[in-house]
């Protein structure tokens, strides 16, 4: 397994491209979450708190958790962007196919990339709990670690969406193409697809899903469903779903997928 | 001899397209195994189905006992590196995958001489350079058997006699090498087995030198036929006689003028009703399949 994340790693460390994205991921949520932050305080600007004491502050323990999941989760395209180029540049350059010649066995392949996912996904989960802790306003009657339950809905949320680029990129092939139809698979695509479905079955889509376990916090006072939802039945859908792109990406590859 | 690699009844078919035709093969230990063939031929599919890049529409292939997956080093088509990483680096990647330890890296480069350029990334390399650091990749770890396809494509006559120059060092080493070619002249001068495959269907298949050795091959018809045999097959430098109709086909070790054969055989009493100079057997059935 170390070797697989060895392998991988060794293909995108040195790549500028990795480093500016990452850069841009770590750079701009703070100063996002800032500008969210004083929008929202603007937003009353009568002076009055808003109806019902929603007035929140950003930065305020607990509800900071999933404000910040929430902010992340709207920046989890540029982790996409990452996965994305990694896949991809494997056919543009030909080298999975060379990898394969090489003497990887298709699992090894697959799970080589897996083990980036799970490695940026973790990556992102740490940043999210440590700029909540750094950023995060102690009130005077709130713990600190009440909302932490949103932690393991987050990874479970990066996992998800991570593994859906994973597969559209290695389904596609093309970089631009694999970004194009995250894009629009996320805003338009499920949308026409669930429009005429009952809501128990669309809130199994996946973009659906995601955003139902991390609502926008500020739902609420649309009376929308605003709690993060950790439960066994979004937990175990996220799983089939991963497991169902590990076995189309599979069968991709026992076809013959890498060698044209 | 022992077989490295045994092919039986190897099929592949693309959307309704048999590209490979019950292709049956035996690829023994030490040889230069050339597969030979026309563009599209069906060269570059059976190598991707050896190396599990593609899978076979039926049929089997064993390697050898002894020969692990990474024991087999390869070069298929063009050579596949990450483009922003070193040479070194690549080859970095390459050693996890085949779990070679990078110490292996520096000899690879050496043998190919492109250690002084290790440092350079991938993409500033000429083809023949790339070439070169693909057959570097290939030998990682001191593999078995070495599958090289079309390894001269593309370069100047000079890279094509590094590469060929590589090639007879590599086979010295006791590795068994497999080309594939369209190219008569490369086959001739590098393998010593040699098949012939044209689309997807195996022609011809045994020892180079037997199928286009440099004996000279005469075509003779005599009346008393039975004659002109024995007194050919007391000649030494006959090397081999064979029936075609009702003429001979014999070849020659050394080179014999027509004019010269005739005389003597005259002499021995044979008046000859046809006397010709035939071309080698592989190269015209080669011309006659790449028509």
């Amino acid at each position: 397994m170390i070797r697989l994340l060895k392998i991988e790693l060794q293909k995108i460390i040195y790549s500028r491209q990795l480093w500016i994205i990452l850069g841009l991921y770590i750079l701009l949520i703070i100063p996002v979450a800032y500008a969210i932050d004083s929008v929202s305080l603007g937003g009353s600007s009568n002076g009055d708190a808003m109806p019902g004491g929603m007035a929140i502050n950003f930065f305020n323990f607990p509800a900071v958790w999933h404000n910040m999941a929430y902010l992340f989760t709207w920046f989890q395209l540029f982790l996409g962007i990452i996965i994305i180029s990694l896949v991809t540049t494997e056919f543009s350059q030909r080298t999975l196919r060379q990898n394969i010649i090489d003497g990887l066995t298709k699992w090894e392949i697959i799970w080589s990339k897996e083990l980036v996912i799970i490695l940026l996904s973790s990556i992102s989960t740490i940043l999210l709990v440590a700029f909540t802790l750094i950023f995060g306003n102690q009130g005077p009657d709130t713990s600190t670690w009440t909302g932490i339950r949103v932690i393991p809905v987050y990874f479970i949320c990066a996992m998800l969406y991570l593994n859906f680029a994973y597969f559209l990129s290695f389904w596609v092939k093309k970089s631009g193409l694999a970004i194009g139809l995250l894009l629009l698979y996320t805003i338009i695509i499920e949308n026409l697809i669930t429009f005429k479905l009952s809501d128990t079955v669309a809130q199994y889509f996946p973009m659906k899903m995601l955003s139902a376990m991390i609502p926008n916090p500020l739902g609420s006072m649309l009376s929308l469903e605003s709690e993060v939802q950790f439960t066994l039945q979004y937990t175990l859908v996220s799983i089939a779903y991963i497991g169902l792109f590990i076995i189309l990406i599979k069968w991709m590859l026992d076809k013959g997928h890498s060698a044209k | 001899m022992t077989s490295v690699l045994s092919i039986q009844n190897l099929t592949k078919i693309y959307s309704g397209n048999t590209v490979l035709n019950g292709l049956n093969l035996e690829v023994h230990r030490g040889t230069v195994f050339g597969l030979l063939g026309p563009n599209g031929s069906g060269k570059t599919t059976t190598l991707s189905i050896l190396l599990d890049v593609i899978p076979q529409t039926s049929g089997v292939f064993t390697w050898g006992s002894d020969i692990n997956r990474k024991k087999i080093g390869s070069l298929l088509e063009s050579p596949n590196f990450y483009s922003h990483l070193t040479a070194e680096r690549n080859l970095k990647i390459a050693a996890d995958i085949k779990q070679v330890p990078y110490s292996d890296i520096d000899r690879v480069l050496q043998f190919v001489s492109l250690l002084d350029r290790k440092k350079s990334k991938f993409k500033t390399f000429s083809l023949g350079m790339k070439q070169r650091l693909a057959i570097a990749s290939a030998l990682l770890g001191n593999p078995v058997v070495l599958i090289l396809d079309e390894p001269t494509n593309g370069l100047d006559p000079q890279g094509i006699f590094e590469i060929r120059e590589l090639i007879h060092t590599i086979s010295s080493q006791g590795i068994t090498i497999i080309i594939a070619s369209h190219m008569l002249d490369e086959v001739q001068k590098v393998c010593t087995d040699v098949a012939i495959i044209k689309n997807g269907n195996l022609l011809v298949n045994g020892k180079v030198d037997e199928l286009l050795g440099d004996d000279n091959i005469i075509v003779l018809q005599a009346d008393d036929s039975e004659k002109l045999k024995s007194i050919l097959e007391q000649r030494s430098d006959v090397t081999n006689i064979k029936p075609d109709l009702n003429k001979l086909v014999a070849s020659f070790s050394s080179e014999v003028s027509a004019d010269t054969l005739n005389k003597e055989l005259f002499e021995e009493g044979i008046v000859l009703s046809h006397l010709e100079r035939r071309q080698k057997n592989l190269e015209m059935q080669f011309l006659e399949l790449t028509k």
